[in-house]
């Protein structure tokens, strides 16, 4: 009876001496309780920095704009982007120079699936994208070979119309720079949905679309402001 | 995160950069007219065929043998083309005309291409020697578009 007393007095000593030590070695601890997220956190604003980095390093052509956004129980984060898209290029095999600079506009929204609060998201999203433009085509060369006489007959076509509808799928990521700065960046597929064109060609580029096609990839890198 | 952000975002601008030429071979614009009988029938002109233009030197259409079918380029800024088809056998020479009335407009198929004149073909007449009727079946001329008249011609002995 004596030794059992002893042996649990034992036991239960170097149970509560092990304890702190345990509790040291433990890789993990309980991450205390996030308070659930508000309904609305406010809004931000930001700037794509693609479009303008095109632009200032002389790129085909540039897509700038601005965005503004909600923030939905930091999950829902709805989005309204304008821009202004701008395009002069010359053809490389012939002299055709293509031009436009006409406003867009996108609208949609992401989800964050980050579960942590830390200032770090990864989002995707979808944007619905319009704009209706006009866009110039010209060439000095042009020559009618069967019939002419050998004269060239510049052909300027100015003020053609276009429009196009499209959709633009979204994954990126964002940090909290400093308090209320955000950088982040998006990988966006963009499939064609609707486009009304001049008989006299397609445009080569599309404000907000890009290279013109049935489909496209772009890019944004933001520079957002948390209000 | 924060390098990682700011050199994925570098990798996108570097990516928009990229180009490339884009070009279709089968660019040309051309008149695609056949031959055919009364009955509708496919017709090959077994004697020498050679078709000119109104306007032009040039022979658009030059010492064609067994010619069932022509793709002939249309002027670029005039509103009517008149061809002249002349058929030449061993003894004999018979020349007839088509009138062509057109809509003409410029096309941009791409930067990389060069700017082509398309057309919309309003009317087509032509004198009766050796073709009986021309029909118009599709009145756009562009790309590869299938045929655009049909001419009909005496096949009767």
């Amino acid at each position: 009876m004596e030794r059992t007393s002893r042996f649990t007095c034992i036991l239960i000593l170097s149970l509560l001496l092990a304890l702190p030590v345990a509790a040291k070695k433990s890789k993990y601890r309980i991450e205390p309780e996030m308070p659930p997220a508000k309904l609305f956190n406010g809004f931000g604003v930001g700037v794509d920095g693609v479009g303008l980095g095109m632009k200032a390093l002389g790129g085909r052509f540039a897509n700038m704009e601005v965005m503004a956004r909600l923030n939905l129980l930091e999950k829902y984060f709805p989005i309204v982007e304008l821009g202004i898209g701008e395009c002069n290029r010359e053809g490389n095999e012939q002299n055709t120079i293509f031009h436009t600079r006409a406003p867009y506009f996108r609208i949609g929204a992401d989800y964050c699936f980050t579960k942590k609060r830390n200032g770090n998201r990864l989002l995707v999203g979808l944007r619905y994208g319009f704009t209706s433009f006009k866009y110039d085509y010209s060439n000095p060369d042009f020559m009618d070979e069967a019939y002419g006489d050998g004269t060239p007959i510049p052909v300027n076509l100015t003020d053609l119309d276009g429009k196009t509808q499209w959709l633009e799928v979204c994954v990126g990521v964002e940090t909290r720079l400093w308090k209320f700065i955000r950088l982040g960046w998006t990988l966006r597929y963009k499939p064609r949905l609707h486009t009304s064109y001049s008989r006299h060609g397609t445009p080569w580029y599309v404000p907000g679309f890009g290279k013109n096609g049935n489909t496209t990839w772009g890019g944004s890198v933001n520079l957002m402001f948390d209000i | 995160m924060r390098r990682k952000t700011v050199f994925l975002g570098a990798l996108t601008l570097v990516l928009g950069a990229c180009d490339s030429i884009d070009c279709s071979l089968d660019n040309q614009v051309l008149c695609q007219m056949a031959f055919y009988d009364a009955q509708g029938r496919s017709v090959m002109l077994a004697d020498t065929l050679t078709i000119t233009a109104q306007g032009t030197d040039s022979i658009l259409w030059n010492r064609g043998t067994e010619t069932s079918q022509v793709g002939l380029p249309l002027s670029y800024y005039q509103a009517a083309d008149t061809l002249l088809l002349t058929v030449t056998g061993e003894d004999y020479e018979m020349s007839d005309q088509i009138i062509i009335e057109k809509e003409n407009y410029e096309h941009f198929e791409s930067l990389d291409c060069p700017v082509k004149m398309m057309h919309r073909i309003q009317r087509a007449t032509a004198t009766n020697y050796f073709i009986d009727s021309v029909v118009v079946v599709n009145p756009e001329v562009v790309y590869s578009n299938g045929e655009n008249i049909k001419i009909y011609v005496h096949t009767d002995p």
